[in-house]
């Protein structure tokens, strides 16, 4: 499993569960899980509880996203970061273009 | 039945040894004096002893006191044969022996009482036996136990380092713990910790204990979170367990600032937080059911998160701790422990155990017991390395086989991980050799250029272009290095690419724009790292980087 997708009953909450490894080796099935979004959608949350390794490669990814997504949804939150993938947020100042818990 | 006949005259014994053949006694043997009689006592193993009150060699009480107290833990029936029947004489015969009969003796009643007296010798020879039988269980279960406390000491001991990140004590109420207190760290530093209490005590409550810490250990170690932990908890002990048993326990996590505390309880007494002037910040009670109940798509794994200050202190509690009696039967109840801990709140779990005792007081203790405290701060500042670490470096070298086939950056990285010096590091070591691999192999070996990475096309393009260089790619190799310098706590990373060179003047330009896709990747270096310095025209870059931050 590299990455899971869930929908919320009601449609408007898309949630990404990034595996191990969050880096460019998923580039395309991460477009592709955001890429065709329905309407109606509200929030998109990355969950990135089992994330350890993160690099450059997923900050441009989310960015994407980000732009992506813009005007489309509401929302879009970074949801259980460890520490180290915090920092690696805080240094790129991704909290002023994500809702990061 | 073996019969002893001890008597000075020839007559008396003829008589005896005649009434017990026709009574049907073939082993019979006799004695005309103490010694004799002692020596035929060893060698014949008498059950019934017939004796005389006057011997030629002394009287005929010491001699029967000797015999019985040979005869150790087994009964052995002697019947004393006596001249005279006055008060004194007959008293004085059962302060030693069983029974007497005068002289001259009837032979109906004789033969009566020896049949009495076989009885109780054949009882108490049952009763010996049964005993030895149960001695000989006894060692094997002692033996068994001992077997089954040696694995699990085993299975459930923690390493020295771990120990030093909690206080606690674990008193369990019979040799085995019913009771189960684990703590672990996790690859990226986090502390995680699991006290619990299975249904009942003894062996048949701690045999869950095995599997749990199995699990426990090994998803905590990965730095799942705890959500997940209980889950996986709950489905190991529901396949396990019959369903009269459960697992109450709580479970938590706490970063490495010591501070945000993830917690899950289920069916376990309050989880208690102290400020260190002995305030009760908050009581943390069980949300769920115990592990091992429900069903996985019932299960409810929510948790409780919390930020800490520096210096509160966390204490938690198995059932046995509160219910602990005092001699009038009264409980000690939860309400009584809180004032204990307010009224010292840096108390030593020690003396907070000894207070337990007291209040207690004489008597057994019914129930397993375990006490856990810990207090917030860094758990850099907590962890003490017990051996030094050794200095170290790895070096590796791919070639363009293997930089089609891998990424060597994971592997490294996980390889790293496992030194404990580097534990809670592995996550930014990861990021540092991911952004150095990336530079080296795309604009290094591959020769792409960043800029096309600018749209959400352009982004794409950029990784269809890096594959299909990179299957394409048949010469070329990239070295890494990482040298661990003990002493100063910092890595040395290096790598190195047989590339074209790189213009790395010009690679922080322009950027810094929050929103740009690309070109972040030398500013996390940046900030990662201490000190970047670039060689051979760029086809080599090393940085340092510091374990204390």
């Amino acid at each position: 499993m590299l990455l899971d997708r869930n929908m919320s009953d009601d449609g408007k909450v898309l949630t990404i569960v990034m595996a191990n490894k969050f880096d460019f080796e998923i580039v395309q099935q991460f477009r592709e899980h955001y890429a065709e979004i329905d309407t109606g959608v509200e929030e998109v949350i990355v969950d990135l509880r089992l994330t350890q390794y993160m690099d450059s490669s997923a900050l441009g990814m989310l960015l994407n996203m980000e732009k992506s997504l813009s005007g489309k949804v509401a929302r879009i939150r970074l949801i259980n970061c460890k520490t180290a993938i915090l920092n690696i947020f805080k240094i790129s100042r991704f909290d002023k273009k994500f809702i990061i818990e | 039945m073996r019969i002893l006949v001890v008597d000075e005259e020839s007559l008396n014994r003829f008589l005896l040894l005649y009434m017990l053949k026709q009574e049907g006694y073939t082993e019979v043997r006799e004695a005309q004096n103490g010694k004799d009689a002692l020596l035929l006592q060893e060698e014949f193993n008498p059950d019934i002893i017939l004796i005389d009150v006057v011997l030629p060699d002394g009287n005929g009480y010491d001699i029967v006191k000797t015999m019985k107290s040979r005869a150790g833990s087994m009964h052995l029936p002697v019947i004393f044969l006596s001249a005279m029947d006055d008060h004194d004489t007959l008293v004085k015969c059962f302060e030693s022996a069983d029974d007497v009969v005068c002289k001259p003796f009837d032979q109906t009643i004789l033969a009566a009482k020896i049949r009495a007296h076989a009885r109780s010798r054949q009882l108490s020879r049952d009763f010996e036996a049964q005993h030895q039988e149960l001695l000989i269980h006894q060692q094997k279960i002692e033996r068994e136990h001992t077997i089954v406390e040696h694995i699990f000491n085993n299975a459930l001991k923690m390493s020295p380092r771990r120990q030093q990140l909690m206080q606690y004590h674990i008193a369990p109420a019979s040799n085995f713990n019913g009771d189960l207190f684990l703590v672990n760290t996790s690859q990226l530093g986090s502390l995680y910790f699991l006290i619990g209490d299975f249904t009942g005590h003894g062996l048949a409550s701690a045999i869950g204990a095995l599997p749990v810490a199995k699990a426990f250990i090994a998803t905590s170690k990965k730095g799942l979170p705890i959500d997940e932990i209980a889950t996986t908890l709950n489905s190991t002990l529901l396949d396990l367990l019959p369903s009269d048993m459960f697992f109450a326990a709580i479970l938590v996590e706490i970063d490495p600032s010591g501070q945000k505390l993830t917690i899950w309880n289920g069916g376990s007494p309050d989880l208690l937080l102290l400020s260190s002037d002995g305030e009760i910040r908050r009581h943390f009670t069980a949300q769920h059911m115990a592990l091992g109940i429900l069903e996985q798509e019932e299960f409810e794994s929510s948790v409780i998160r919390y930020t800490a200050n520096v210096g509160d202190r966390l204490f938690a509690f198995t059932d046995g701790v509160i219910e602990v009696k005092n001699t009038q039967g009264k409980m000690l109840g939860m309400r009584c422990l809180e004032n204990w801990l307010m009224a010292e709140p840096d108390i030593d779990i020690n003396k907070l155990v000894t207070k337990l005792g007291i209040f207690k007081g004489p008597g057994k203790q019914t129930d397993d017991i375990t006490v856990a405290s810990f207090t917030c701060q860094p758990l850099a500042n907590q962890q003490v390395d017990i051996t030094p670490s050794l200095p170290w470096k790895i070096s590796t070298v791919v070639e363009a086989n293997d930089i089609r086939q891998t990424n060597p950056v994971i592997l490294l990285v996980e390889a790293l991980s496992t030194q404990p010096a580097l534990h809670r590091h592995g996550g930014y070591i990861f990021t540092i050799l991911s952004e150095l691999y990336s530079n080296s192999l795309e604009h290094g070996l591959l020769g792409l250029d960043s800029s096309i990475k600018s749209t959400d096309e352009g982004f794409l393009q950029y990784y269809e272009l890096r594959k299909q260089r990179l299957n394409e790619l048949i010469q070329g190799q990239i070295e890494l290095e990482v040298e661990f310098i003990a002493q100063q706590g910092l890595l040395n990373i290096a790598i190195t690419d047989s590339g074209s060179g790189y213009d790395y003047n010009k690679a922080g330009e322009g950027k810094g724009n929050v929103s740009d896709s690309y070109g972040r990747g030398l500013e996390l270096l940046q900030r990662l790292s201490t000190q970047i310095e670039y060689f051979a025209g760029g086809r080599r870059v090393k940085v340092i980087y510091h374990l204390h931050d």
